[in-house]
């Protein structure tokens, strides 16, 4: 990580904000997000990043109330008490789904339109071309790092998917938490020979491997071509991973469940939290230093959650005609799953890293494909970023955008997403900001 | 469309029962075609998924016409137009028989499924292939070529050595370790049995990359070199991908051949959904699957197998939907009705159906969208009232004791799966009947349908009207108008797929169903007052089976047809299909007698089609 690139990167920022805040006399409408830091503990921290999404956006009284600084949690929401002052709560940005207040795209894109941070020009048909690179694979690639894609309980359609490569291929999420565990732990433990054998073996697969793909390549058309580079890319990091043979490690505990135990829904709960240990784990071991975790897409298909006595499906009640019963089960939904994103945070916490936590170096993003749990579009996100990666985001904030009047007033998304990627990968990119100069204008505004 | 086309019409006036449901949504059948963007409210979103490249480009209703009708933006409508009625495009409608028409090459991954059946014939274990990634391609379930991550790979890798553990100890030529240190032996092995890993010869280079592996294992004892080399070849490339090249040596005319390897690889694959068998091996290395008369015979043997046949059930079922990736489908179906045994019973009742009218009646599609037939065991029978079926029996086959029952399109499993968790969905039906019976694309609602979506202060005396309510208005009509009418065709089935005869909504529950309308199929106007005349109208449709057909060569070819490609491949099919009468096992089989079965264009294997 270079301190240097941040440094860079928060002076051009800060240039340019004089100068439009003098050209354009757009109030402030919040306190800085980002805190200029002159240093980042020099301990052995690197930054982490998690990408979640859950099902059909959230209820507006999910979100906080009171002021930027002032603001008192929900009730929804009372199990982030212990992080408070960690949380960013962001609410009135628009998604890529929703390019102006006249047009939003078809919802079943929010996923990719998301985390893509741009909207899929097709409708269903599974063409990679329209996509951008997703967050957690900018952030991955900027740092040169490994990351996981991870799903709960999340369809199999191109339109399900939170992590794109770049270029657009989707990276289907591994719903197995088996395999997860295969990848990552499956060599901790044994002694030094065995290790050496294993070593050897993957070695001699792997040459072999890279052989005979090398030589198909070399006999099919630039399509087919593509997808060998991808098995090429991965079998590369595979052979990398050789090298962390028997390097110190805490697997996680972990029931060793029947493939078929991940496709069933009654494991909702469980599949969840094991995903979630496993991110832990994964950071904690290093072995990944992002993830995204996909629960639901929420559509049509539905999930239900009758543990929370709730037995209709999540996507049936957010277009329930009776109103009232439909909120009384959603309240119980939406306070379910902030639970389940309080416990990562638990345990990112309790897991330490250089001199602090791994919560101190990560950022987590949280959000749906949709913003208001009603509305289906991408309009008034409701987003949470916690973590501050080693102080250098202003966290303990309750940010709202006006929710209602001109497009001007609808920041964009992708510009958080920006400073996001910014934050953890101490790099601009190129990926995640708006065309929209006054978006952009406010966006710096937010900043110190 | 003109009124001569009516002639199975019993009244000129084929509108009158819309007319009776709504004098708007007639307006709006004639008026706005679902696929021309007076759907999106002025939104920026092509309403037609991909237009490039789909096809079936088809508007809902086209102008003057019902679903399926003249459709002249369709670029299929030659080959569903079997008769001279329909004008098409007479220039295009010629050129399939003049010359032979070669297909693209195949590159797939296998699928957990076909990974499964292939490692289970060369290693005896089962289910290797489950850590494979499922998704939807072209509305089936497939594994993407791409593979998706690190994770996927190593967990081939994982499969490989497992794999390789079970084939040490499960191989005859194996049995005996102490010729493990034999360099000649262990050639002479891997020749063999890699032939039967990569479903072909391996070439001189492979081999001794296989040798090398063996080698570096030797360090550690014989048996490790065995070991690993076996798990190498269960990790290539070769085993886990599917790539066809053709044989360069045989070009003419920019046509290539499939090699007789690929050829058995296309029958197996296609016909029993894994790897050749020995019968197939042995034809592939004695040249004979030259003819096309070889080939049809040896697709014919296959569908016939075991695995043929549970190939050709789960094709219906995941066509039906009953088959599919999310587990809220069976969720779905066991959220019914609180015994396990039934919600179980479900989905073997409605593939047990398919599977006699294919294999035992030998049936066509019209006996599947028609059989009077259900498959019942005895908590399935109980549930659904039938009597006589003792506890013991297994599944067997009695008649449907309901009148408005009729075929595959009306099973409880298929009602059930096209509905929400709390009420018959006539939309989610009828979109269901539009996409996979009529091949009508129905685009995705976009929020700007949302933001205009009517709520419902009181509902209506019937769901009907209360439907009509809702989605006659502006944002919605394009689409509802048109896939509405399809659905309230099943009105007199619930969310479980069970017989009702009177409303089940507030406030007028007891108020008689009508589930009448009509239909345009091929230019011809069907009336119907009941489920089961709506499916004996698309059964006698031309247009159900030449979609059936799309959906066939999607399901094999693991992508959405072409229509510019793939236009000759299914007129070609359908000719085959109609001179064998119909039969739906040759509706599969008939692709093998295609040229784009047998045949590779050049330009298609330097530049892949996506």
């Amino acid at each position: 990580m270079s301190r240097n690139r941040i440094r860079k990167a928060h002076f051009r920022a800060s240039s340019l904000k004089r100068r439009t805040v003098l050209a354009s006399g757009i109030a402030l409408i919040a306190a800085p997000l980002f805190r200029a830091q002159e240093t980042r503990a020099q301990a052995a921290t690197k930054p982490h990043f998690i990408a979640i999404q859950h099902p059909l956006g959230q209820m507006t009284e999910w979100l906080p109330s009171g002021g930027t600084t002032d603001f008192e949690l929900s009730e929804q929401t009372t199990s982030l008490q212990p992080f408070r002052d960690r949380l960013l709560f962001v609410r009135g940005m628009r998604s890529a789904l929703t390019e102006n207040l006249n047009t939003d795209g078809a919802h079943v894109q929010g996923v990719q339109a998301t985390f893509t941070g741009r909207r899929p020009t097709q409708n269903t048909s599974a063409s990679a071309e329209s996509i951008n690179i997703s967050i957690d694979q900018e952030i991955a690639q900027l740092l040169g790092a490994d990351s996981l894609a991870l799903g709960v309980l999340s369809g199999g359609r191109f339109r399900d998917v939170i992590s794109h490569r770049s270029g657009g291929e989707p990276i289907y999420p591994e719903k197995n938490a088996v395999k997860v565990f295969d990848l990552l732990f499956s060599d901790v433990g044994g002694d030094q020979l065995a290790q050496q054998k294993l070593r050897a073996q993957r070695q001699s697969m792997f040459d072999a491997w890279e052989a005979d793909l090398t030589d198909l390549k070399t006999q099919l058309g630039a399509q087919q071509q593509r997808h060998l580079d991808a098995h090429l890319t991965e079998l590369r990091g595979l052979e990398l991973d050789l090298a962390k043979i028997g390097t110190a490690c805490e697997a996680p505990m972990m029931a060793q469940e029947q493939a078929d135990y991940y496709t069933r829904s009654a494991n909702y709960r469980q599949i969840g939290k094991q995903m979630m240990d496993l991110i832990v784990a994964a950071f904690g071991c290093d072995r990944a230093q992002v993830a995204s975790l996909m629960w639901h897409t929420g559509g049509q298909a539905g999930i239900t959650y009758p543990w929370l006595e709730s037995t209709t499906s999540h996507h049936t009640l957010t277009h329930a005609s009776d109103r009232e019963e439909a909120d009384d089960q959603l309240r119980r939904v939406y306070t379910w799953y902030t639970e389940q994103f309080a416990y990562l945070l638990q345990k990112l916490s309790e897991s330490p890293h250089g001199e602090g936590s791994l919560l101190d170096n990560t950022v987590l993003f949280w959000t749906s494909s949709l913003g208001a749990h009603r509305s289906h579009n991408g309009r008034d996100m409701r987003v949470l970023v916690a973590g501050n990666v080693d102080g250098y985001f202003n966290t303990g904030q309750y940010i709202q955008s006006p929710t209602n009047g001109s497009l001007g007033q609808h920041r964009p998304l992708n510009d958080l997403m920006g400073e996001l990627v910014r934050g953890v990968a101490g790099q601009a990119s190129d990926a995640f900001h708006s065309d929209d100069m006054n978006s952009i204008d406010e966006m710096l505004e937010i900043r110190a | 469309m003109t009124a001569s086309h009516d002639r199975r019409s019993p009244t000129s006036t084929r509108s009158s029962q819309l007319l009776r449901w709504s004098p708007l949504a007639l307006t709006s059948v004639a008026a706005i075609a679902c696929s021309d963007g007076a759907v999106s409210g002025g939104g920026g979103v092509p309403p037609v998924a991909d237009p490039g490249a789909t096809m079936g480009a088809a508007p809902l209703a086209s102008a003057g016409g019902g679903i399926g009708g003249q459709a002249q933006s369709d670029p299929f409508t030659p080959v569903a137009a079997p008769t001279t009625t329909t004008p098409g495009l007479p220039g295009e409608q010629s050129a399939c028989s003049a010359v032979p028409v070669p297909g693209s090459p195949v590159f797939v991954r296998l699928s957990a499924k076909e990974y499964s059946l292939a490692a289970f014939d060369l290693t005896g274990l089962e289910n290797a292939g489950d850590f494979i990634r499922r998704i939807e391609t072209a509305g089936f379930v497939a594994a993407s070529p791409t593979l998706s991550d690190k994770t996927e790979l190593n967990a081939y890798a994982t499969a490989a050595d497992l794999l390789a553990a079970a084939a040490l100890e499960s191989t005859a030529e194996l049995s005996d370790p102490s010729q493990f240190v034999s360099e000649a032996f262990v050639q002479d092995f891997l020749q063999t049995f890699g032939a039967r890993v990569f479903r072909r010869p391996l070439n001189e280079a492979e081999t001794s990359r296989y040798l090398t592996v063996y080698q570096s294992g030797l360090e550690y004892s014989p048996e490790d070199a065995v070991r690993w080399m076996l798990a190498a070849l269960f990790a290539s490339p070769h085993f886990i991908y599917r790539v066809e090249r053709g044989a360069p040596t045989a070009e003419a005319n920019g046509v290539v051949p499939l090699t007789s390897w690929e050829l058995a690889s296309r029958l197996s694959f296609f016909y029993s959904g894994s790897a050749p068998d020995l019968d197939l091996r042995e034809a592939a290395e004695g040249g004979r699957l030259e003819t096309t008369e070889e080939i049809l015979n040896q697709a014919r043997r296959l569908v016939q197998t075991e695995r043929g046949r549970s190939r050709l059930v789960s094709f219906f079922s995941q066509w039906v939907g009953v088959e599919d990736l999310d587990a809220a489908v069976t969720d779905r179906l066991q959220r019914f009705d609180s015994s396990p045994e039934v919600s179980a019973a479900l989905q073997e009742s409605l593939e047990r159906l398919v599977e006699h009218v294919a294999f035992e009646q030998q049936g066509t599609f019209a006996d599947l969208l028609a059989s009077p037939m259900v498959f019942v065991n005895q908590p399935l029978a109980e549930s659904w009232g039938i009597a006589g079926v003792s506890p013991e029996a297994e599944f067997q086959s009695v008649e449907i004791p309901e009148e408005h029952r009729l075929g595959i399109l009306t099973h409880p499993a298929a009602l059930a799966v096209h509905s929400t968790n709390s009420f018959a969905n006539a939309s989610l039906r009828g979109a269901f009947i539009a996409e996979h019976v009529l091949c009508t694309p129905v685009p995705e609602p976009d929020a700007a349908v949302f933001s205009q979506f009517p709520v419902i202060e009181q509902r209506s005396a019937t769901n009907r009207q209360t439907l009509e309510q809702q989605h006659m208005t502006p944002a919605c009509a394009g689409c509802h108008s048109v896939i509405d009418p399809l659905g309230v065709a099943f009105e007199n089935f619930d969310q479980a797929g069970r017989f009702v005869s009177t409303e089940q909504h507030d406030p007028h529950p007891e108020t008689a169903i009508d589930a009448s309308g009509s239909v345009s199929l091929g230019g011809l106007n069907y009336e119907y007052q009941n489920a089961a005349e709506f499916v004996s109208a698309l059964s006698q449709s031309d247009a159900a089976e030449q979609c059936l057909s799309r959906h066939v060569l999607r399901f094999m070819l693991k992508r959405q047809e072409s229509p510019q490609t793939d236009r000759c491949t299914l007129e070609r099919l359908s000719e085959h299909v109609d001179l064998s009468g119909g039969q739906l096992t040759e509706l599969f089989v008939g692709l093998a007698a295609t040229d784009a079965f047998r045949f590779l264009t050049v330009a298609d294997t330097q530049e892949m089609q996506p």
